[in-house]
């Protein structure tokens, strides 16, 4: 079967009322867990599972899949509102975003992750139709030697995240990295750093040092200010970004399409790495990078459309190969597999039925989600006017609610207010919590692929410059290293003699 | 009569109104004891959503809703590799009304490396609810292998080969471990965090074999991308049609698999001996179903049922021993 036939009968299976409703239904769940922060995808996707025994294996992966995407685009809300990423992948989304809204621009900012995120995710199904098989090859070449080096070049381009000084950023990242050592090593089996402590020994959860470093600090802080000071000025300008910022995100939403689209098919994490790897690169190449922090929308656009044209991306490993990238396409396939579905090489010739039904769903899902976050842009923006001494403990509430129902366990929720008090005094010191985060999250793939590059070549570290792939990023990464060393240098100088 | 002596009377009565309910409450709950259950019944997994004992839990749920005709609510409680789970099992009232399926190894294991604080003898097995987790020993498709025992001689003349497991605490890794040992192939191994990442690594050759869950690999294998060179457990348990059927341990090796166990439903060992034996007779009657089989059957498990007690008495003293070796094997205790 042809492309334009297959998309044809997808279509067909879409626009039966049942399976339209089932994509409603599953963008809707999708949104409302992405705003509220720690209800993930996948917990609301396992809470669900069973009522689609009884559907038809398409209406069923139609509705999981919606609420999958669904919850990428509800992800930025919290980030942009309230300065808590209701995702993980939303994390670079709070350091503009956020700062928006604090200017009274929170319309423009939600309106342009939504656009963002439609025109991200429309491409990348496009992408997923067209090289869903060749691209899974590309994915099946990244070893243990070739996310060594991918990883130490995203780390590289993360200091460019960096908003003051180089050196505090660096202490950052080995902060971040040290605290992404506790938990049970994968090769030798040992427990690191737990204290006895159960919990840790599965390493500190990501979602709560998230929501404690940049929810709870958040609310700390403002506990400074004086109940009558309104930091949202109740003058919000427009609602929908203007012409000017369509004029600034355009470029972001590109580039962030073509980066994130690849970079969502690495298993491990693909949507956060991209999110982080557009904003450094926005940031890079903008004329005026001092405005990055300070509410920059390129900074919210870029980010934004590079997770959702990973979260499509993200669909090629497990429809073409039957290799599940991420704990939600893990869950999708556990559904495949009850309806009697197997992913990988075949499925697409004996299930196209399936294949072609979600990937048409996805098509109309995103439509849905425009329609149904654009009204909403009015309604969370009226949210900011509600006064502080409700919204602060609210925000709190949230937060505790949030880490709890993560994995219903109270040694998260005491994590999180440990980072949120951390997340506290890091501010007051003007310590940057975003190389901290990158450091974190990518630290284990980083130490796992590393020692496992070695094991496999019985300890010659010649393995990461054997590989083509390996060694184009450790060069790329020396090269950005060598390029900040000089310009640094020139600036140094360009002072002295100004001096 | 005095307003006082009035009042006085007044509590008195009203005190023993009060005596009355109370009695009547206990005779109550006394008369409820025989009956179980009381309420709903909670069925703790101790990993994310997702995974296979989710996917089992969640079966098994549904059936028991049925029989019990109360609500049977999964809870997912994971963390310490599926120790944490364990501990509420072992910290529940033993009433019967919090269940969880485990392998013995996840109660074994955090145990012997004194990681917990409960013990072994907190946990009692009601019975078995499926077969042991199909484990398969794979190859990529042009690899110059093209049976086990081709391999077998190859690795005993070329020691260091590298093979990719799940990490180390895990059913599947020991029985690498076993298998190397035993059959002193000197095989180097390569932990990975989960199975498709070993998958990645085969189909990419990263590593020449693999030890992996046929769970993970029944779509590749079907499609020709990877070559099943050997299964632990007998090919027909995996749901995976190869032919020719490649040969398992007991056919292989001419003797029982040493490490070998299935998914065992647990309760907290203090609880009552008729509450223990509703449940015996309800699960099984429901593992001994043939749709409860063939829903398994679809996440790739099936169903099989063996008694608690049994099981206690016969394999679980061995199987101790077993995981002791191990985790010495692996240098993670004395």
């Amino acid at each position: 079967m042809d492309i334009f036939s297959g998309l044809l009968s997808g279509f067909q299976i879409v626009f039966k009322p049942e399976n339209f409703l089932y994509c409603f239904i599953g963008v809707f769940i999708g949104t409302l867990i992405g705003v509220l922060p720690g209800i993930g995808p996948s917990g609301a996707m396992a809470m669900l599972l069973p009522t689609t025994f009884g559907l038809s294996p398409a209406s069923s992966i139609i509705m999981l899949a919606g609420i999958f995407y669904g919850a990428q685009y509800g992800g930025s809300t919290t980030s942009i509102l309230v300065n808590i990423p209701g995702e993980a992948s939303s994390i670079v989304t709070c350091l503009d975003g956020y700062q928006m809204a604090k200017q009274g621009r929170a319309g423009p900012a939600l309106g342009i992750a939504a656009f963002g995120s439609l025109i991200g995710g429309t491409i990348s199904i496009i992408g997923l139709m067209f090289l869903a098989l060749p691209l899974a090859e590309i994915a099946v070449a990244f070893g243990p030697p070739e996310y060594f080096s991918l990883i130490s070049l995203t780390m590289v381009l993360s200091i460019y995240l960096s908003q003051g000084s180089l050196f505090k950023s660096f202490i950052m990242i080995i902060v971040g990295l040290i605290l992404s050592t506790v938990g049970m090593d994968l090769v030798s089996g040992k427990t690191r750093f737990t204290f006895g402590c159960g919990t840790l020994i599965d390493g500190i959860g990501l979602v709560p040092v998230a929501m404690g470093l940049f929810g709870v600090s958040e609310v700390l802080v403002n506990l400074e200010e004086s109940l009558e000071r309104v930091i949202f000025k109740a003058k919000i300008k427009n609602l929908l970004p203007n012409r000017e910022d369509w004029k600034k995100s355009i470029g972001p939403i590109a580039r962030g399409t073509f980066l994130g689209f690849p970079l969502g098919i690495l298993p491990g994490g693909g949507a956060i790495i991209a999110s982080f790897v557009s904003y450094s690169l926005e940031k890079k190449i903008s004329k005026t990078p001092e405005r990055f922090g300070n509410g920059a929308i390129e900074g919210v656009a870029g980010p934004e459309t590079a997770n959702n044209a990973a979260a499509g991306g993200s669909f090629i490993p497990l429809l073409a190969l039957g290799i599940p990238p991420n704990v939600v396409m893990a869950l999708l396939m556990g559904a495949l597999i009850i309806h009697g579905i197997t992913p990988g090489p075949l499925m697409i010739q004996q299930h196209p039925e399936v294949f072609w039904g979600v990937v048409a769903s996805m098509y109309i899902g995103n439509v849905m989600l425009l329609l149904l976050n654009l009204p909403l842009i009015g309604l969370w923006v009226k949210l900011l006017k509600v006064p502080y001494r409700i919204l602060m403990p609210l925000i709190l509430l949230f937060c505790l609610i949030g880490s709890y129902s993560l994995n219903n366990n109270v040694v998260e929720v005491i994590i999180m207010i440990i980072f949120g008090i951390a997340g506290y005094v890091l501010r007051k010191l003007e310590f940057e919590a975003a190389p901290l985060m990158v450091a974190f999250i990518l630290g284990p793939i980083l130490e796992n692929s590393w020692r496992q590059s070695l094991v496999i070549s019985s300890g010659s570290f010649f393995v990461f410059l054997e590989k083509p792939i390996s060694l184009g990023a450790l060069l790329l990464a020396f090269f950005i290293i060598v390029n900040a060393l000089v310009k640094y240098y020139r600036k140094k100088k360009k002072r002295l003699i100004f001096e | 009569m005095s307003t006082r002596q009035k009042k006085l009377k007044r509590g008195l009565v009203c005190m023993n109104l009060f005596l009355i309910i109370i009695l009547f409450a206990f005779t109550f709950s006394w008369a409820a004891g025989e009956k179980y259950p009381q309420r709903n019944i909670e069925m703790i997994i101790s990993f994310p959503p997702g995974g296979p004992v989710d996917l089992m839990t969640r079966i098994l749920a549904k059936y028991m809703e049925k029989e019990f005709k109360v609500p049977v609510i999964p809870v997912n409680k994971p963390g310490g590799g599926g120790s944490l789970g364990a501990g509420i099992v072992a910290s529940s009232p033993p009433d019967g009304h919090t269940l969880s399926i485990m392998v013995p190894s996840s109660i074994i294991m955090p145990v012997l490396r004194k990681e917990v604080n409960f013990l072994i003898e907190d946990f009692k097995p009601i019975g078995q609810v499926a077969n042991p987790p199909p484990v398969l020993f794979i190859t990529y498709p042009d690899s110059p292998w093209k049976t086990f025992k081709d391999f077998i001689d190859y690795a005993k003349k070329n020691p260091g080969i590298k093979c990719g497991h799940p990490p180390i605490t895990t059913v599947n890794a020991l029985k690498f471990m076993f298998i190397n040992k035993y059959e002193n192939l000197k095989l180097v191994g390569v932990p990975f965090k989960t199975d498709p990442e070993i998958l990645v690594a085969i189909l990419g050759k990263h590593i020449p074999v693999a030890t992996i869950s046929s769970v993970a690999i029944k779509g590749p294998v079907e499609a020709g991308k990877v070559r099943v060179l050997f299964s632990f457990n007998p090919i027909s348990e995996t749901g995976i049609k190869i032919d020719p059927p490649p040969p398992d341990f007991e056919s292989f090796f001419g003797k029982k698999p040493p490490f070998d166990f299935g998914f065992y439903l647990w309760c907290n060992s203090k609880t009552p001996n008729e509450v223990v034996e509703i449940l015996k007779r309800t699960i099984e009657k429901i593992v001994k179903s043939p749709e409860y089989d063939n829903d398994l059957r679809k996440i790739g498990y099936s169903a099989n049922y063996t008694d608690g007690e049994i099981f206690m008495k016969n394999e679980f003293p061995q199987i101790v021993n077993l995981v002791r070796e191990g985790l010495k094997e692996a240098g993670l205790i004395k």
